[in-house]
């Protein structure tokens, strides 16, 4: 089975070790939130999952391979990555941008075809509108949702492999509306057979959308497992370092912190 | 704002034959359109001699070498404007003329002495080759320079630029004090640019460089398109962005470094004319490249038709001329761009 794996990773910046001994496994169907604290590791985490930071020790693999060992256009098949924040040089517009998530798969698709799929993907993410827009005009929501139309247009190409998809803080700058919409389009990836991880901040939006949650403190993994198991409060009040309590109304449990 | 031209290419390619008609045309020889068509053999009206002469022999390859160094200019640039993801990289800001010029002008002050150990077939190559490498080596400091972990960093870039032209200034300097006087009328010409001296035999071995670095140019449109969202994004899209990387690199000081073996340094045209079709058809590769390289071509030839009628029968030295007005569009680029976002 395709698996996306983490083997006691080590990522170091200098001497100082980053993440340390991170053992991780995303599963396809799954959708795995990474939660923490700022400079817990999290992104550094996602960074060495998808390839980008060189391991001190450890393997990433991905369907057994380590990633050093793939190919870019191959593992550009096989997932898709959202960055925290991406800026784009020179005036392209937020079609072509949404375009070049199709670039592994361009011997494949015609032109007409990845103009469809990318204004499909900008549908989703409520972007269609600036899809003639230049993208360096656009505000940082704007730029985040065509970013992530990138991204899904990205792991929507083939139906036939099953990609995993990585979003590092995907609805940092997005409004609360257009936050549930981009999880619940991770959320349906995941339905449909994707593996996904999501590097989140709003414990809210873990509880709801993820089905597993991962807690990183200091460069390791300090929690891993169901979301409803993991997510609680005297655990979540510790790591995070204030006061979080479970609230229910209508029906619902929501986490609410009091302050410090 | 963009045009929405549904096939722009055919129009910039209509422009850069009437700016080469043009160049052909003009001169302290003037030759008529109808003397041209007999010539190109579209007309049975017989051609005299002299214009004969002056077209095939003095023209022709002025006009061909000003149009393929203009557009290995243009696309050079906006090759090298992709990799540092930034509108101000121009091969002459950042050294890559300038190292390309040094090692030219070395084989020129210096290549008399090792010039008989090179078999006399391959002699024409030296310059080309030396030139080339001087463009590799400075490309590839900048590089390592200003771009940290994929990202460019601005000011070092252009500093970076104003070191390497200061270096290759004194090195240039001190082949002055070197050089002869039949070489030092050879290297005034090398740093200022120009195509006076221009002729066949001169030119065929760096226009084939060019004719293989442009166009080759073009299968890596997209991945250039994809360099604009980062280094690391252009991975996950699937680029192999370090092997890109080495091919620009190269490209680029294949490309520049066989124009300044054809003309000297001519700055500034790597700079204007990316820009503009930016500004005109957007900033797609896969027509930006190709617009480019014939929006320098052109506006090369006509820099230079200019530079030899202006004061006709003296010349000015081109890399003068798009100095002049390059200069000031650099200016207003940096105006404009300080005033959006501090570079």
């Amino acid at each position: 089975m395709s698996t996306l794996q983490a083997q006691a990773i080590e990522v170091r910046a200098g001497a100082k070790s980053l993440i340390a001994d991170v053992s991780l496994t995303v599963e396809p169907g799954e959708f795995l939130a990474v939660i923490g604290p700022n400079g817990a590791g999290k992104s550094t985490l996602l960074g060495a999952l998808v390839g980008d930071r060189h391991l001190a020790k450890g393997h990433v693999l991905l369907d057994g391979k380590p990633l050093p060992r793939w190919n870019k256009r191959e593992l550009a098949k096989r997932r898709a990555v959202l960055p925290q924040h991406s800026n784009v040089a020179f005036d392209f517009t937020g079609l072509q941008v949404a375009m070049l998530g199709l670039l592994a798969y361009r011997d494949r698709l015609s032109e007409p075809q990845m103009r469809g799929l990318a204004e499909k993907a900008l549908g989703e993410t409520e972007a269609l509108a600036f899809a003639d827009r230049p993208y360096t005009v656009l505000s940082g929501g704007e730029r985040q949702r065509v970013q992530l139309a990138r991204v899904l247009v990205q792991c929507d190409a083939d139906t036939a492999g099953t990609p995993f998809l990585l979003l590092d803080e995907p609805i940092a700058g997005l409004d609360l509306s257009h936050q549930h919409a981009a999880l619940a389009s991770a959320r349906r990836r995941a339905d449909r057979g994707l593996g996904v991880l999501a590097v989140l901040h709003d414990l809210n939006m873990a509880a709801r959308y993820a089905d597993r949650v991962a807690i990183m403190e200091q460069g390791r993994v300090t929690a891993l497992g169901n979301s409803d198991a993991v997510l609680e409060p005297a655990r979540l009040s510790a790591v995070f370092a204030t006061p979080i309590v479970r609230v229910e109304a209508d029906g619902a449990s929501a986490f609410l912190s009091l302050g410090r | 704002m963009t045009l929405t031209l549904k096939r722009p290419i055919p129009l910039f390619a209509l422009a850069a034959v009437a700016s080469i008609v043009g160049g052909l045309c003009v001169g302290a020889f003037p030759v008529g359109f109808a003397d041209l068509l007999s010539a190109l053999g579209l007309s049975a009206k017989p051609i005299d001699d002299t214009t004969s002469m002056v077209l095939y022999a003095i023209r022709a390859p002025r006009v061909l070498a000003a149009f393929c160094v203009g557009a290995a200019l243009a696309a050079g640039g906006a090759a090298l404007q992709s990799l540092f993801r930034n509108p101000l990289a121009d091969p002459g800001l950042l050294g890559v003329s300038s190292g390309a010029a040094l090692a030219a002008v070395s084989v020129i002050v210096l290549g008399e002495k090792v010039m008989h150990i090179v078999p006399p077939e391959l002699r024409p190559w030296l310059l080309p080759v030396a030139a080339f490498g001087g463009g590799l080596i400075s490309t590839t400091v900048v590089y390592r320079l200003a771009a940290r972990e994929g990202i460019t960093l601005v000011g070092t870039l252009l500093l970076a630029g104003i070191a390497i032209n200061a270096l290759t200034a004194a090195g240039i300097g001190m082949l002055v004090f070197v050089a002869d006087d039949q070489q030092l009328r050879t290297l005034i010409f090398w740093t200022m640019g120009g195509f006076g001296g221009v002729t066949w035999a001169s030119i065929v071995p760096a226009l084939i460089v060019l004719a293989i670095a442009v166009p080759t140019l073009l299968p890596v449109a997209h991945l250039l398109d994809a360099l604009a969202l980062g280094e690391r994004e252009a991975g996950h899209v699937g680029v192999d962005v370090e092997r890109l990387k080495r091919r620009l690199v190269a490209q680029v000081a294949l490309a520049v470094g066989a124009g300044v073996a054809i003309s000297g340094t001519v700055g500034f045209v790597g700079l204007i004319a990316p820009h503009i079709v930016r500004l005109l058809l957007g900033p797609a590769h896969r027509t930006l490249l190709p617009a480019a390289a014939l929006f320098g071509g052109a506006f090369l030839v006509l820099a230079d038709a200019l530079a030899r009628t202006i004061v006709s029968p003296a010349e000015l030295p081109i890399g003068v001329f798009t100095a002049l007005v390059g200069g000031p569009f650099f200016l207003w680029l940096l105006a404009g761009r300080a005033s959006r976002e501090g570079l």
